[in-house]
């Protein structure tokens, strides 16, 4: 009976579309490029909407991303821990996996700091740096992970984040008048000092996305065999 | 340029063509949340509805260049979608981290990811 009716609603939904060739993309962009450019001298259009322009949006994104990893490592506290853990070696993956992770360390970093100027920006930044440390699971004792996420106090570090963004968009009422006054560099665009705070905002954001990242995997790894 | 020029005329053919396929796969998705008994595979659908839905904006934001400033280009893909869609990667990923850990403590529980043999057992309570 269900797959009936959705068989039906689905052709009727793709009929409708084949009929009508209806064109969603024809409407006025709220953003010119060259206004764009002129306002917040960043190339990369994307960082300055997220940073600049729709600034809400990710101030609540990050504390959103923030409260569910809390919700993430606080319910997982009253499951059992997976107990026998043993690595298989292989030579391959514990050859190459130091040399990439370094790499992949370079590699999102170059793309927060330069996430003004390029596609890139903090939110891949950080979800590429967690995706490395996940490699380094492979190749690390559990123990030796659990030492250096204990010792990093990463779980409570992570949740500054939002309050600096809060203090940030103060500081800005304080000096200029107005909740999230972009100060920062306005240089020549292109260059790297420019687009305002994005650089700032793109590191935070980055380091938050990354905490949130190795926050999920580690909890996930640690408490593996429930599912 | 004549390319990207000849790119934006054509693109409403090409348009057609990607909403119905994300249309698609949208309902792949609802059909997979709603038909399925197992929790797991419930959150999977979403994952995939919550896909779709990302490729179905991309197609409408799409116009041939990337929103990255060039001086003699003068159509861009929509900045404003893409800042909209990764917003809703990001959370979605959070957020579908949550929903199976809930499902990890369901199971825990009741020892099955079978959604009507939850509902018998809470049932019976």
């Amino acid at each position: 009976m269900i797959k009936k009716f959705f068989l039906i609603l689905i052709l009727i939904m793709i009929s409708f579309i084949s009929w009508n060739k209806f064109n969603l993309s024809q409407y006025i962009q709220p953003y010119l490029p060259q206004e764009i450019l002129k306002d917040n001298t960043s190339l990369n259009m994307v960082s300055a909407i997220v940073l600049d322009y729709r600034i809400y949006d990710t101030l609540f994104e990050v504390i959103v991303f923030t409260v569910a990893v809390t919700g993430i490592s606080k319910y997982l506290m009253k499951l059992p821990e997976y107990g026998d853990y043993k690595n298989e070696k292989d030579s391959v993956v514990e050859t190459m996996i130091p040399i990439i992770f370094q790499i992949i360390v370079l590699i999102s970093l170059y793309i927060a700091i330069t996430g003004h100027i390029a596609p890139g920006g903090g939110f891949s930044a950080g979800v590429i740096l967690g995706t490395g440390l996940l490699g380094v699971s492979f190749v690390k004792p559990m123990e030796d992970i659990e030492k250096i996420f204990v010792k990093s106090k990463i779980e409570k570090l992570k949740v500054l984040v939002p309050f600096i963004i809060i203090i940030y968009a103060i500081s800005g009422y304080i000096f200029k008048g107005v909740y999230f006054y972009n100060f920062g560099f306005f240089g020549e665009p292109g260059t790297l000092f420019s687009g305002g705070s994005a650089i700032i905002l793109n590191l935070l954001i980055a380091f938050e996305v990354f905490s949130g990242t190795w926050t999920i995997l580690y909890k996930f790894i640690k408490h593996r065999g429930q599912l | 340029m004549d390319n990207f020029v000849q790119i934006y005329k054509t693109q409403g053919s090409v348009m057609n063509i990607n909403i119905f396929l994300s249309v698609i796969i949208i309902f792949i998705g609802i059909y997979g949340i709603v038909s399925k008994k197992d929790i797991i595979l419930k959150l999977l659908s979403l994952g995939i509805f919550q896909s779709a839905i990302v490729i179905l904006f991309v197609v409408i934001a799409y116009r041939g260049v990337s929103p990255v400033y060039m001086p003699e280009i003068a159509v861009y893909s929509d900045p404003l979608i893409h800042s909209f869609l990764l917003t809703v990667i990001v959370i979605g990923f959070a957020n579908l981290a949550l929903m199976l850990v809930f499902v990890m403590i369901i199971v825990n529980k009741y020892k099955t990811y079978n959604f009507d043999e939850i509902e018998n057992i809470m049932n019976k309570k």
